[in-house]
């Protein structure tokens, strides 16, 4: 299963990506740190978190969507 | 010559044969006036005796040895008319008593007639003179017999071809030897002024006697006020049978002690069962009543001064009872108790004497009451178990019941053994898993099973969503605690990571794993709604926390569940914490 993933150690993140029509190499988490993220594709494993990716300059109080 | 009548024939002299020699009679006793007459043959001939050869105070002999006087009126007549036979009188020799030898085997004596045997101070009849002489008979109709003894060595009828005979003694008597053994059967004396029946030493020919016995077939034994039954079974095995002793049926058979004029209520029927094993049986058909009507009566088992044996009584009927047992009593009925609101209640003070190896009440369909008015009534066992049953319904208690001198201890009925135990509340009380006992309503009630679940604190394994820039990552610690009281869930997460995330805003979980799911209230059912406001933290280390922050639970954006959120301004958090409450 292609996602993305953060490339951090311990726990496992997958990018949350619903709604993202375009081809998951050009999602903004992707784009902005491709040092930190990366697409791979592979199953995901048991037990993981999500991460709704928002750039750096988001509004402080999001609600979290 | 104005002496005799001119028809009379005058004598100067004696009458005598006209010589010593001649054989011939001079005169024929049944032709004279009065006097000694014999050669009559039976009472039919002397009835045809003539009025001129009557007179008062005249003795006829028949052959077979009886002699009957003429008596007037002053006599045992019946009137002064000499020609009445009806004045003819039993001859028995007045005050010098009456002898009937009757030695000869098989002889019948009969008297016949009407008034009294009367023998003064002598006796009446001797029969057989005391000795064992067998069949004999002396056979009595119609006499009142008024001597001082009478003694029949053989047999002896009274009333025998009367309707109505019967036999009464005003003076002793004592009929012997019934069969081999020469033991006494009956006595009857009033030398006292109160009448004593004693019954002893008698057994039937050819069966052992190992006992006394006093056996009633279906007979009818009647007493009154002021008589006694005695009993005296002063050794070994000894029986007081009523009925079916031998076979026969006990139908009619009874031991009747009426005391119902009794004022003084004192009398009784006693038992002295001193030494041995002795039992009373009613037997088939028959009754042993006593009736109670006035006064303290007692039916008394055992020996109230010791030397029990194993004593049994059975059967009961009216009346006023107590038991006072010796050795191992034993009191059982297997029929019905008649009254026993007033049959038990004698029992009163002597309760304690239940206490023996069995006491029962047994019977399909009478109920049983023990009682006793103004004291206490105790139903006491020194076994393992004591158990009231009832087959058909319930068994009531309508008193308080005490409790145990622990105080904390409750009667309760255990769902599990189906028996009632006194045991403490608080560690054997079962409920149900995942229930409290309460009321949560407006009203008083018996309260009712609650939802109640404390969960205790594990590692949080629901789904978790970060929003910012990277996600808190590495070593995680995540940990939560829920409790469920009645309808309100009360929660405890905490997400711990060891290295923080960048830019992170907010985050969003699941319910905690097995925590109920959030009920929508009214109107807050859709999408990204607040239903529950709550309280959060996130913090860049586990003693800094964010100021300001937001927490919910709310439906998620795809509205399929509620999730609980926290918010707070971005930074680089690597901790958070999430705490609230909800309603389901």
């Amino acid at each position: 299963m292609m996602h993305i993933r953060q490339k951090t150690d311990g726990v496992y993140i997958v990018v949350n990506t619903t709604g993202f029509e375009a081809e998951l190499s050009e999602h903004p988490s992707v784009i902005n740190h491709p040092d930190i993220f990366e697409v791979v594709d592979q199953d995901l494993p048991t037990v993981f978190e999500y991460l709704n990716y928002q750039p750096e300059d988001t509004d402080p109080l999001n609600q979290g969507d | 010559m104005a002496y005799f009548p001119s028809s009379w024939v005058t004598a100067g002299g004696e009458f005598a044969p006209s010589s010593p020699l001649d054989d011939f009679a001079i005169i024929d006793s049944r032709f004279q006036r009065g006097g000694l007459q014999s050669g009559i043959l039976d009472t039919t001939e002397r009835d045809l005796i003539t009025t001129d050869r009557r007179t008062f105070g005249m003795l006829v002999a028949l052959p077979d040895g009886t002699t009957y006087q003429l008596q007037d009126a002053t006599g045992d007549g019946v009137d002064f008319n000499v020609s009445n036979d009806a004045n003819w009188v039993l001859y028995t020799g007045g005050g010098s008593g009456m002898f009937v030898p009757g030695s000869d085997a098989g002889s019948t004596k009969l008297l016949v007639g009407s008034g009294a045997l009367d023998g003064g101070f002598d006796n009446i009849a001797v029969i057989g003179n005391n000795t064992a002489t067998a069949d004999q008979q002396f056979n009595i109709e119609g006499y009142d017999i008024l001597g001082t003894n009478f003694y029949v060595n053989q047999g002896l009828n009274c009333g025998i071809g009367s309707s109505s005979g019967g036999f009464f003694a005003n003076g002793s008597l004592a009929t012997a030897q019934i069969s081999a053994g020469g033991q006494n059967i009956l006595q009857i004396n009033n030398g006292t002024g109160v009448q004593e029946y004693a019954f002893g030493n008698y057994h039937a020919a050819g069966v052992n006697p190992t006992g006394l016995w006093f056996d009633c077939d279906a007979g009818l034994f009647s007493m009154s006020q002021d008589e006694y039954i005695f009993m005296w079974h002063d050794t070994a095995t000894r029986w007081t049978i009523i009925g079916d002793a031998d076979g026969k049926s006990g139908n009619g058979a009874q031991i009747y002690v009426d005391d119902t004029n009794d004022v003084v209520g004192t009398r009784g029927y006693k038992l002295d069962l001193n030494t041995g094993d002795t039992t009373i049986e009613v037997w088939n058909g028959a009754t042993l009543l006593i009736y109670n009507d006035v006064g303290s009566r007692y039916l008394t088992m055992g020996e109230n001064n010791g030397g029990f044996g194993n004593n049994t009584f059975h059967e009961f009927n009216n009346g006023n009872y107590q038991l006072v047992r010796g050795g191992n009593a034993w009191f059982w009925t297997d029929e019905d108790l008649g009254n026993p609101s007033s049959g038990l209640a004698g029992m009163g003070d002597r309760y304690g004497n239940l206490n023996q190896t069995t006491f029962e009440v047994d019977d399909a369909t009478t109920y049983y009451r023990f009682r006793q008015a103004g004291q206490g009534f105790d139903l006491q066992c020194s076994g393992d178990n004591m158990r009231i049953t009832s087959q058909m319904g319930a068994v009531y208690a309508d008193m308080p019941i005490t409790m145990p001198a622990d105080a904390t201890d409750m009667l309760r009925g255990d769902p599990l053994t189906g028996q009632w135990n006194w045991s403490a509340v608080r560690t054997n009380l079962i409920i149900p898993a995942e229930k409290i006992i309460g009321n949560g309503s407006n009203t008083a009630g018996t309260g009712g099973l609650i939802d109640f679940k404390d969960e205790a604190e594990g590692t949080y394994t629901g789904t978790i969503t970060w929003a910012g820039t990277t996600a808190p990552s590495g070593t995680t610690a995540h940990r939560y605690r829920w409790q469920r009281f009645g309808n309100k869930v009360s929660f405890w997460v905490y997400l711990g990571y060891s290295v923080a995330g960048s830019a992170v805003s907010s985050v969003a979980i699941d319910v905690p794993p097995g925590a109920p799911v959030p009920a929508n209230p009214t109107g807050l059912s859709t999408a990204s709604v607040i239903q529950y406001v709550t309280a959060g933290r996130l913090g860049t280390s586990q003693t800094v926390t964010t100021a300001a922050t937001t927490a919910q639970v709310r439906r998620n954006a795809g509205n399929t569940a509620s999730e609980i959120v926290v918010g707070a301004t971005a930074g680089g958090y690597r901790y958070a914490w999430l705490q609230g409450e909800y309603y389901v």
